[in-house]
């Protein structure tokens, strides 16, 4: 480069065709180390121009350039103070002439390669990469074995899987949702021990069973410190829950037993119970079955209706028919104190001519039940026998139903 | 150790083949260079050794993967400079007034400097002068004068333009000089350079 251009640069600092050269011009936003503060606008141009021309020496050297480097050697020595500059860079750069001791790394780099097989001979090494393919195959084939005989040891799960599903499911609800579930099967319990008696009417056709609402519902127990809102005369379908109320799905769960058949207890002709002369009320078997639960309330016993079996009664004796008589207030009450209550009907029957039922010696629910008419089968001195069966609705619900039979010589004893 | 090209091919094909002797003869060859390569760039003398050690072992045991066409020394600086990234990366350091408290001791204990290498490595002036610059003047730097790669290929191993690459050399030379004037005058301002490399 000529003295020309180096005048010529002095001028903007930059290259001939105007455009930035990084190789040659200076970078204005990088402060000159050259600067002399107070300098003028003439002395910071020659200042960049000179770092310009000293970084293209030095690049020049570094490509091994000689002509570059002797044209930008020859304009930085035309500078004043030029050749300094050249000298001081030079002693800047030369300390990378001198390389930094540096420790052997062979045996260490080597010991660390050998432990990878890279010094194994060819045919060593692919009998190392054999070996290698047969271990992982090898460790594959058990692995997947133990897996295989861990999968066929693991008894399958009982139950379907939508029960799972469901376990699972009921798992996530929420405590409120596990709470209306609770409410709905309580609500459930109460309907079922709840259900209102059945009454029969008496009808032209022999056994035929008409059914009406029951005046008083069937309600375990003296309920009315539970039924407030209960009218006294509108029936009550449902009934706030007694203590007992436990007790009765077990006992109906017996009642739907297949093994006992529907209605065994309750044959409403003379054949049909002979037919069965020994067949134990189902009720008795039911009780009899929930012992455990009975023996949760210690002391039940069984209220009839005097008055209403007594007017029954009454007017199957004032015409005897072989068609069954409505009674139109059972009560079924297990929650009464046994001997107290049953004492006082054992008074009402006998007063009712019943006296050979003898209440004195109850010990037992059956005996509470067979002494206290809802098992028994005939009434000695009587011609009415009397029976309860337990009839399952369409709806599923029960009914206790108290059959009447006019003709007590057909029953059995 | 310089080395005729022919010559490194052949050592290469002999320590692909699981020849020692050949593979020792590349890591004399080279370990020279790059274990100063990275002592600039890093300033630390064991971390230079770590990464030298481990970019011989991941070129040695990979041979059968170099390219015949490129030079040794390019593919070896390549591995290596990924390694020191990649390291640079995980050891940022926890705070830069940690760092700046180390520097600022190793510059007050001249004494305990001697004994440690890590300090050691700021007594040399032109490794703190360079410690000043940005990691691409550095390198570029560093490349371009201690280990006279051309422009174009320090352009084609640090993927960038050769202007770039030109305008990093060209500022990072200046600040150099500007920082060896400074540390060897005897500034008593602290180093920048303390809070831009710093290792945990």
């Amino acid at each position: 480069m000529s003295h020309n251009t180096m005048n010529n640069r002095s001028g903007g600092g930059s290259s001939d065709s105007g455009v930035f050269d990084p190789l040659n011009d200076s970078d204005p936003r990088i402060d000159s180390g050259f600067a002399i503060p107070g300098a003028s606008a003439g002395e910071a141009d020659l200042r960049r121009l000179m770092r310009s021309r000293l970084n293209a020496y030095f690049d020049a050297e570094g490509n091994r350039d000689r002509v570059a480097a002797r044209e930008a050697l020859h304009d930085l020595s035309g500078m004043p103070g030029g050749s300094d500059e050249i000298a001081a860079m030079r002693r800047v750069l030369g300390g990378f002439d001198v390389r930094p001791e540096h420790p052997d790394l062979t045996r260490v780099v080597l010991a660390k390669v050998a432990k990878r097989g890279t010094f194994l001979s060819r045919p060593a090494r692919r009998r190392v990469s054999a070996a290698r393919v047969l271990i992982a195959c090898s460790l594959l084939v058990v692995v997947g074995t133990f897996v295989y005989i861990d999968r066929a040891s693991t008894a399958p799960v009982d139950g379907p899987a939508g029960a799972i599903s469901a376990v699972v499911e009921a798992q996530r609800s929420d405590a409120a949702e596990s709470v209306r579930n609770l409410a709905r099967a309580v609500d459930s319990l109460r309907s079922d021990l709840i259900e209102p008696v059945g009454a029969l009417v008496a009808s032209d056709a022999p056994h035929a069973i008409a059914k009406r609402e029951p005046q008083r519902s069937l309600a375990m127990g003296d309920t009315s410190g539970y039924e407030e809102t209960a009218s006294a005369n509108a029936p009550t379908a449902h009934a706030t829950a007694m203590p007992m109320t436990r007790l009765m799905p077990i006992i109906q769960a017996d009642l739907d037993s297949k093994r006992d058949g529907l209605n065994l207890a309750g044959s409403n002709s003379a054949s049909a119970r002979r037919s069965e002369p020994h067949a134990q009320p189902a009720v008795a078997r039911a009780l009899a079955a929930a012992e455990d639960a009975w023996s949760i309330a210690p002391s039940p016993s069984v209220l009839l209706d005097n008055a209403a079996l007594d007017a029954s009664i009454r007017a199957h004796q004032a015409n005897p028919s072989d068609a069954t008589e409505e009674v139109r207030a059972l009560r079924l009450d297990l929650n009464l104190d046994l001997g107290q209550d049953l004492a006082l009907d054992a008074g009402d029957f006998s007063n009712n001519g019943f006296s050979s039922n003898d209440f004195s010696n109850i010990d037992s629910i059956d005996n509470a039940l067979i002494r206290g008419g809802l098992l028994t089968k005939s009434r000695p001195g009587s011609d009415i026998a009397s029976e309860p069966e337990i009839r399952l609705r369409p709806d599923g619900s029960r009914t206790i139903l108290w059959w009447v039979f006019p003709n007590a010589a057909d029953v059995p004893k | 150790m310089a080395m005729q090209k022919a010559e490194e091919q052949r050592l290469i094909l002999k320590a692909a083949a699981g020849d020692r002797d050949s593979a020792s003869a590349l890591i004399r060859a080279h370990q020279g260079s790059l274990y100063a390569y990275l002592l600039r760039m890093t300033g630390r003398s064991d971390i230079a050794e770590d990464v030298t050690q481990e970019a011989f072992v991941r070129v040695l045991t990979n041979l059968d993967r170099f390219d015949p066409r490129f030079r040794f020394s390019t593919w070896l600086f390549t591995i290596a400079r990924r390694l020191y990234l990649n390291l640079r990366e995980k050891k940022k350091p926890a705070s830069e007034s940690d760092m700046l408290g180390e520097c600022a001791k190793a510059a007050t204990q001249p004494d305990s400097v001697e004994a440690d290498d890590y300090r050691a490595s700021y007594r040399d002036t032109l490794q703190r002068a360079l410690m000043t610059l940005s990691v691409e003047q550095r390198e570029v730097v560093v490349l371009f004068h201690q280990h006279d790669w051309p422009i174009w290929l320090i352009a084609e191993q640090l993927t960038m333009p050769e202007g770039t690459v030109k305008s990093h050399l060209h500022r990072g030379r200046i600040k150099l000089r500007e920082a060896v004037l400074e540390i060897a005058g005897g500034s008593e301002r602290t180093p920048t350079f303390v809070s831009e490399e710093a290792w945990a």
